[in-house]
């Protein structure tokens, strides 16, 4: 067992500078999985929209909810929520940009998974 | 080898079989012995619909997804909307008035969900949006408001149910920061009732409707714990009536059993209570101490959205008004007796 300790360490060390560039590599990588990421943007004067759809919502306290938080969302104008058809229509403030991942962040935080989100054509 | 492997196999697939048989039974077992079973064979009540309120006079037209409300001590009725409005209906459902305009100046409304009327007829708000609670006089004027976004005592996180104590402290559903919150009258922060949780008795998990009982306690709608919980005058909580798996975890369940999101309970004659069971889409009466006794149905009612949501009785204590979210009217109920 020693023997396999010390060889695990003698296979680490010569990595011994390795840490810096699996970070480096690991923040490359985050910052490309984020720039994949949709960013939808309102550069028509209306400004933009995204529908999103949210599973389980019946409830309207929850969905008041919901509509609260997305409206935290910077650039977010306006939000209107449809029981019936379990989605979020919202809306952008002309000329701003929101992430599809501060949009999901906001369903989260209202205490919903977010199900497919739909934006503008050519809105990314 | 190939024989021995075979009647091993056999012998370990009956005691698997075995197995799962007892675990199933003991299963059932428990389920059976955990959920309440409050059923009575002879109900003392049941409701009865008199009537659907739908606002259709009124100025700025018909109630559009009511949420909350309250009852008056001269008998008239007050419900919110989602027109950032309260309607005042006469005790027979007459439009009487409204007032209400969209925003965020004193007096205004982003998103008027609670309702409670205090003794001397004033009427309190609770904005959902706005995080705060609003005081106006029996025909409208404003008159104060308190209540601030955040997490702190005192603070609040889309207040829902609103209700009036005895002394006229208010007491707040703060919907997202899972508690009660009293203030004074004049709106000074008094108390914090309840902890965020799912498990001990006086944890609570999204309340969104509260009462305030005869001798001085509160009953709580604690809707997704999908149960009722009674609390003393000093803010302990002492009793509860919902489904808890294995009497422990909080589940949603339909029947005599428990409720699916009930967003609000009242106390009706004979201390008897009332509940908006949601997602069951009912009115479901229960003894006073908790037990099932009956329940009321919306006829036809939208799967997709839960409802009635609020919940409030006439001094008389005979006639119960719930806001049908969904249908976009006001449920009259009579309570009916049947003797003991």
């Amino acid at each position: 067992m020693a023997s396999h300790y010390s060889s695990n360490a003698a296979i680490r060390s010569p990595h011994a500078a390795s840490p810096l560039k699996l970070l480096w590599v690991m923040m490359a990588l985050a910052l490309l999985a984020v720039a994949a990421k949709p960013v939808w943007s309102a550069e028509s004067a209306q400004g933009a929209v995204i529908v999103v759809q949210v599973n389980g919502m019946s409830c309207p306290f929850c969905t008041y909810g919901l509509r609260k938080e997305l409206l935290t969302v910077p650039g977010v104008k306006s939000v209107l929520v449809s029981l019936r058809k379990s989605h979020a229509t919202v809306t952008l403030d002309p000329g701003t940009t929101v992430t599809d991942a501060q949009i999901r962040h906001a369903i989260h935080e209202a205490g919903f998974s977010p199900a497919k989100i739909t934006g503008p054509a050519g809105g990314h | 080898m190939p024989e021995k492997t075979g009647t091993v196999g056999r012998s370990g697939t009956g005691v698997w079989a075995w197995t799962a048989v007892l675990l199933v039974l003991i299963i059932v077992g428990m389920l059976w012995l955990t959920s309440p079973g409050l059923g009575h064979a002879r109900p003392a009540a049941t409701l009865r619909l008199a009537a659907y309120w739908t606002g259709k006079e009124a100025e700025d037209g018909p109630l559009q997804r009511p949420m909350g409300i309250a009852v008056a001590p001269d008998g008239t009725v007050y419900v919110t909307d989602a027109q950032a409005r309260v309607v005042h209906f006469s005790a027979s459902g007459a439009v009487l008035g409204e007032w209400g305009h969209s925003g965020d100046a004193p007096g205004q409304f982003s998103n008027p969900v609670g309702l409670a009327v205090a003794s001397d007829g004033s009427v309190y708000v609770s904005d959902y949006d706005l995080d705060r609670v609003e005081k106006f006089t029996a025909d409208g004027q404003f008159l104060s408001q308190f209540g601030r976004h955040g997490h702190a005592s005192g603070e609040l996180d889309a207040p829902a149910g609103l209700a009036v104590g005895r002394h006229g402290s208010v007491y707040v559903a703060d919907f997202y920061n899972d508690r009660i919150e009293e203030f004074s009258p004049k709106g000074k922060f008094i108390r914090g009732i309840g902890t965020p949780g799912r498990m001990g008795i006086g944890s609570l998990h999204y309340p969104t409707g509260i009462t305030a009982l005869p001798h001085g306690g509160l009953l709580v709608a604690d809707a997704y714990n999908y149960e009722l919980q009674w609390f003393d005058a000093e803010g302990r909580a002492f009793r509860r009536a919902g489904y808890r798996l294995f009497g422990l975890w909080p589940r949603p369940a339909h029947g005599e059993t428990g409720f699916a999101v009930p967003t609000d309970a009242a106390v009706v004659a004979g201390g008897l209570i009332v509940v908006a069971d949601s997602a069951n889409h009912r009115v479901a009466l229960l003894s006073p101490d908790g037990k099932f006794e009956s329940a009321w149905r919306i006829p036809h009612a939208s799967r997709r959205i839960f409802s009635p949501e609020h919940i409030a009785v006439s001094p008389d204590g005979r006639t119960v008004y719930a806001t049908d979210f969904a249908g976009n009217r006001i449920i009259v109920l009579h309570l009916e007796s049947h003797g003991s």
